[in-house]
């Protein structure tokens, strides 16, 4: 039963084995384990990225294809929840209507994109997808009777969905609006993710990895590369667009700098090298550790700082402000001592 | 006669002002094993490519039992029967020797699309695959790479992958290269039992003159793209044309 969950895909890794169990209940719980507004805030931030890492490793690390259009795929998804929320109403019609549409549109620009370079060589992909994307952030922050522009859009969900809505108490934890929100972005990137997971262990998840091991050969055995090539992106683009709409339902906000930016572009492609590639697992490594130390490691050096405040430059290096600094050499030192991610280091064992 | 099942219909190819392939017009019949040979540059790994689709011809005809594929693309064509091993060893090098063999099973069953079931419970593909492994014996390294195993088990195992797509036209360029003494029997006595299966037509790219003697049934010659003789083995091993092209061939390696 388990095992069919996971899709035959076992940590195989004692280590891995604890460390994503750890991470799936410290999620599950996280409104009893870590109450308040900022902890919660990380833990959906972390559910979030896991899917959107994912789905992007579907793409790069199954099928060895450069996309630099995630984020544009995420913010559709994003917007569309946004947008079908303004004009159809407050309503879990809309949301349902925004997530349709904006996962339908994002596989149809993947398509279209993926038609037209993807016949010539992977390569080209990744040159137009940085060109779409980056035209499709300028017309975002451009048009803002439609998108709000640099402002972004608030809008209304359900109230169900909001800290307004009261439910008492459980565990010494006020329940409110915000946890059921929680649990429904827990639960569907959960389902998405093991969604996934079952893409990449099914026969078209074999082909994928065939293609990426030798694309030639692949064709010759009588796959028609181009179409799992595409295919691929589409599903890759539509699950980033899910994971968009998931952002946007919690954040009851978006903007081109939470969902669009090509900063985010950068996070992505860092977690699912520091968890490792071609392996999903790594997604949700990769996410979890990113983002905690998005969130907390300049907390974690400000107390750092005052720690070490009569030693002599300890302070300056651990001030706050340096956390980017630091957030690099954490960077480097995993890819110089894990090539291949925090899960392949831990698969090889020993 | 019966209608042959793979022809070539003034096949010609040029590279610029080099002509690789020159208006080969010839048929290949089912039963039949054909082997090509011809000095280094001749054209016949071109032969080959423009056949199997990795090159597009930019004169003649491609037809297989009569339908003309000439335009098809690479996957078309292996759907059609067309199966191909290659001279340089072309496998899935970080995928398990099983799995090697189990995505030609699944390609030719269709089940590459299909993306939410899990691939290890088709137990039918791996069952086929598993009597793949079997025939060319290599189940005994199933759960390796290709990668890890010695050159001569990667050339059966390129062989194997031509076996599970058991295609209407078998194509083999060289496929005892660099196998050692012991190794390369292996895999002359596994194209003889496909010779057996009198449905299929087989071509054959190969240097070895003991090999053709004992496999051939017919030989063509190619010579500087163009098809210069065809006949029985005997035949066209005493004709002037393939003493010259393959002592030419012989002098130049020396």
């Amino acid at each position: 039963m388990l095992v069919k969950l996971l899709s035959g895909d076992k940590p195989r890794s004692l280590a891995l084995t604890l460390i994503l169990l750890a991470i799936l209940v410290a999620l599950a719980l996280a409104p009893f384990l870590f109450p308040g507004v900022r902890s919660l805030e990380t833990a959906a931030r972390i559910c979030i990225f896991i899917v959107l890492v994912a789905s992007y490793d579907l793409l790069l690390g199954y099928t060895g294809i450069v996309s630099f259009a995630h984020t544009m795929f995420f913010g559709l998804g994003a917007y569309g929840v946004a947008l079908a929320s303004i004009h159809m109403g407050r309503g879990y019609d809309a949301l349902l209507t925004g997530t349709v549409l904006g996962a339908l549109a994002a596989a149809l620009l993947a398509l279209v994109i993926a038609m037209f370079s993807l016949r010539v060589r992977a390569i080209f992909f990744a040159m137009i997808t940085l060109a779409v994307a980056s035209a499709v952030a300028v017309l975002v922050s451009q048009m803002s009777g439609l998108t709000g522009g640099e402002d972004g859009l608030n809008y209304m969900i359900p109230r169900e969905l909001t800290p307004a809505f009261r439910l008492g108490e459980l565990f010494g934890v006020r329940i409110n609006g915000k946890v059921l929100n929680y649990y429904l972005v827990f639960f569907a990137s959960l389902g998405l993710f093991l969604l996934m997971l079952r893409v990449v262990n099914s026969p078209f998840g074999r082909v994928l990895k065939a293609i990426r091991e030798n694309d030639f050969r692949a064709e010759s055995i009588g796959y028609n590369v181009v179409w799992y090539r595409t295919i691929a992106t589409c599903l890759s683009a539509a699950t980033a667009a899910v994971a968009g709409s998931l952002f946007a339902i919690w954040l009851r906000y978006v903007g081109p700098d939470t969902t669009l930016s090509f900063e985010i572009m950068l996070d992505i492609l860092l977690m699912v090298v520091i968890g490792g590639m071609g392996t999903m697992y790594g997604a949700v490594i990769g996410a979890t550790i990113f983002v905690l130390a998005q969130n907390y490691l300049q907390t974690l050096m400000g107390a750092a700082s005052e720690a070490t405040g009569g030693i002599p430059l300890l302070p300056q290096l651990l001030d706050p402000d340096r956390w980017l600094l630091w957030l690099g050499i954490l960077f480097i030192l995993s890819v110089y001592f894990f090539p291949t991610g925090i899960v392949g280091r831990l698969r090889a064992g020993r | 006669m019966t209608q042959p099942l793979l022809e070539t219909d003034g096949l010609a190819v040029r590279f610029g002002g080099h002509v690789a392939v020159d208006a080969v017009t010839c048929s290949f019949h089912a039963g039949e094993l054909t082997a090509i040979v011809g000095p280094n540059g001749a054209g016949k790994t071109t032969y080959f490519n423009l056949i199997s689709g990795q090159i597009t011809a930019t004169a003649g005809r491609v037809r297989l039992m009569g339908e003309d594929i000439t335009r098809a693309g690479i996957a078309e064509r292996c759907k059609k029967g067309i199966g191909r091993a290659f001279q340089l060893t072309n496998l899935f090098p970080d995928l398990s020797v099983l799995e090697n063999v189990r995505l030609v099973i699944q390609a030719k069953q269709n089940k590459g699309f299909s993306l939410f079931s899990m691939a290890d419970s088709h137990s039918e593909i791996t069952m086929a695959a598993m009597a793949i492994l079997e025939r060319v014996r290599l189940d005994p390294w199933k759960d390796q790479t290709a990668a890890e195993l010695s050159h001569g088990n990667q050339r059966k195992l390129e062989v194997a992958l031509l076996i599970a797509l058991d295609p209407m036209v078998y194509m083999f360029d060289e496929p005892t290269a660099g196998m050692s003494v012991d190794e390369a029997p292996v895999v002359l006595d596994l194209i003889a039992e496909l010779k057996a299966e009198t449905n299929r037509t087989i071509l054959l790219v190969e240097h070895k003159m003991d090999v053709i003697r004992t496999l051939a049934d017919r030989i063509i010659v190619l010579h500087n793209g163009a098809l210069v003789a065809d006949g029985p083995p005997a035949e066209v091993m005493a004709s002037d044309i393939v003493q010259e092209a393959y002592m030419g061939r012989e002098l130049e390696d020396v």
